[in-house]
């Protein structure tokens, strides 16, 4: 009886032991759990949503719109089940481009009456015009481009037919020591207009892309009209501000869409997170900048959020050379000034060699010099960002 | 009941032990890219460290000809104020977000091939280019 009670005893303890042990079993491993693999599995997801985040800016400025989702979904059955993300904006960031002795081209329309000698550049229209058509006409209207030339010789005489006096122009031209000859009669006293443009006479292109004009006549009542462009040197300044900015609580790494290109920004620090808008293509400094505007406060939470860039006013377009060339870099807080330093750098390394750089920092700005003959292709998309 | 209690206990915490050390050691989740300028003659390949965590860089920089046979190049190095002559492969500590380093290569004598930057950290590829010649 006494051996039956002890064994039941035994058995009792060994179940409870043995319950004990799967329980401390369970215990370490859920603990183990919570504190090792859930945070990791948690980290993880937060950076391949940062990377997915990453890839919907890399959309907004190639599509003009993209879809960001706000919270990346936690680890099933183990808080936080989400986390929440906000896409805001600061007005603070920007860049100015001020640069030196740039060239316009603005299409001019002269008139010439007498003797005269300048530079052209594509001309679109060339008008030969005389009013009151008359006799003793001398005109030499010569296009020069290098050492070759194209010249319209005209001359006018009287002719009587019946009673009625006419005038016979006579357009000669020459290229390359060959020539043409045309003749026109008109009325006496009438106008008469020759296109010199004309396909007939087959200088059309050379025309086109002469650089030099030289015009004389004989007669106030002549005149040549001519349509080109004129290049023009200034100074100019451009502004661009504001950056589209996702953050989110449960990463430390957030996403700014500036006008330049994508910046990473961690800690007070921030980073070039692709390859920047503002480059050295060969001896050209390429620009392609866009200038946000936003007018829908700060959108936050979780799932997801659809934003579209509208063009609000025309783009600003620029080609041209430049003397000197300035990058100014601002924000209002310093942690950007990594990735403007990380872009000057960009910018020093590419440079072609007749270009110097140099690169002078503040708290929070950054600017970079360029001095020297360089090439600015310039635009500027002036943007709104609205929900899609 | 007692043996299996113990038989499986120690099962389930060697298993676990196993999982747990994997992801105390977990994977080093951090974005690279690298910018390419080719100019005068020498090929800059400037990586920049754009997200996540400090991560020891593996490197490699390569010329790959076009049989597909490949061979070590001598590059420089160059880690903010300090450069460094590598050959073939290199190993950078501790690389920060926000930190740049640029593997600098004369391309004079090279032609009709391609030199190949790979940088992997401990668990994967982080980022590769390649430069055609």
């Amino acid at each position: 009886m006494k051996s039956t009670l002890l064994a039941v005893s035994v058995k009792g303890v060994s179940t409870v032991v043995a319950i004990s042990i799967i329980l401390a079993a369970i215990v370490t491993a859920s603990f183990a759990i919570q504190a090792f693999i859930v945070p990791e599995l948690e980290r993880e997801r937060a950076y391949l949503h940062s990377q997915d985040i990453l890839r919907s800016f890399e959309e907004l400025y190639s599509k003009g719109r993209c879809v960001i989702s706000l919270s990346h979904s936690g680890v099933p059955f183990f808080p936080p089940i989400s986390s929440t993300g906000q896409v805001g904006y600061d007005p603070q960031i920007g860049v100015t481009i001020s640069a030196f002795n740039v060239t316009e081209l603005k299409e001019v329309e002269k008139q010439l009456d007498s003797q005269d000698e300048f530079e052209v550049r594509s001309t679109s229209e060339a008008y030969f015009l005389c009013q009151n058509a008359s006799d003793s006409l001398k005109v030499n209207c010569t296009f020069s481009k290098d050492a070759e030339k194209v010249t319209f010789l005209i001359t006018s005489e009287l002719l009587k037919h019946d009673n009625t006096t006419l005038v016979r122009f006579q357009l000669r031209v020459i290229r390359n020591s060959n020539f043409n000859v045309y003749n026109y009669t008109v009325f006496q006293g009438d106008s008469f207009s020759l296109n010199l443009m004309n396909p007939i006479y087959n200088v059309t292109s050379f025309i086109k892309e002469a650089s030099k004009v030289y015009y004389k006549a004989n007669s106030p009542n002549c005149f040549l009209i001519l349509k080109y462009l004129e290049t023009e040197h200034k100074n100019t300044i451009f502004s661009v501000r504001g950056a589209i900015i996702y953050e989110t609580s449960g990463f430390p790494l957030s996403y700014a869409a500036t006008p330049w290109g994508l910046t990473a920004l961690e800690a007070g620090n921030s980073s070039l997170a692709a390859f920047p808008k503002i480059l050295w293509v060969n001896n050209t400094l390429t620009v392609n900048l866009y200038n946000f505007t936003w007018n829908m406060g700060t959108i936050g939470g979780t799932g997801a959020v659809s934003l579209h860039l509208l063009t609000t006013s025309s783009f600003v377009s620029l080609k041209s050379s430049f003397s000197r060339l300035y990058l100014n870099f601002t924000s209002a807080s310093p942690s950007l000034k990594n990735s403007y330093l990380q872009l000057a750098n960009i910018l020093k390394s590419s440079k072609p060699e007749n270009v110097k750089v140099s690169v002078q920092q503040g708290d929070s700005w950054v600017m970079v010099s360029f001095e020297g003959k360089g090439n600015l292709d310039l635009v500027i998309s002036n943007v709104k960002v609205v929900l899609g | 009941m007692l043996s299996i209690a113990i038989i499986l206990a120690t099962a389930f915490v060697v298993s676990l032990n196993a999982n747990v050390s994997y992801y105390i050691k977990r994977k080093e989740l951090s974005s690279i890219f690298i910018f390419t300028v080719n100019k005068d003659s020498w090929i800059n390949f400037t990586s920049i460290h754009s997200g996540g965590d400090a991560v020891d860089i593996f490197g490699e920089v390569n010329l790959i000809f076009k049989n597909g046979t490949s061979k070590p190049l001598n590059a420089l190095l160059v880690r903010g104020e300090n450069e460094y002559y590598i050959h073939g492969r290199f190993q950078l500590n501790s690389f920060k977000f926000g930190e740049t380093f640029k593997v600098c290569v004369n391309s004079t004598k090279l032609s009709d091939c391609e030199i190949h930057l790979l940088l992997s950290c401990h668990s994967h590829i982080l980022a590769e280019v390649s430069e055609k010649l």
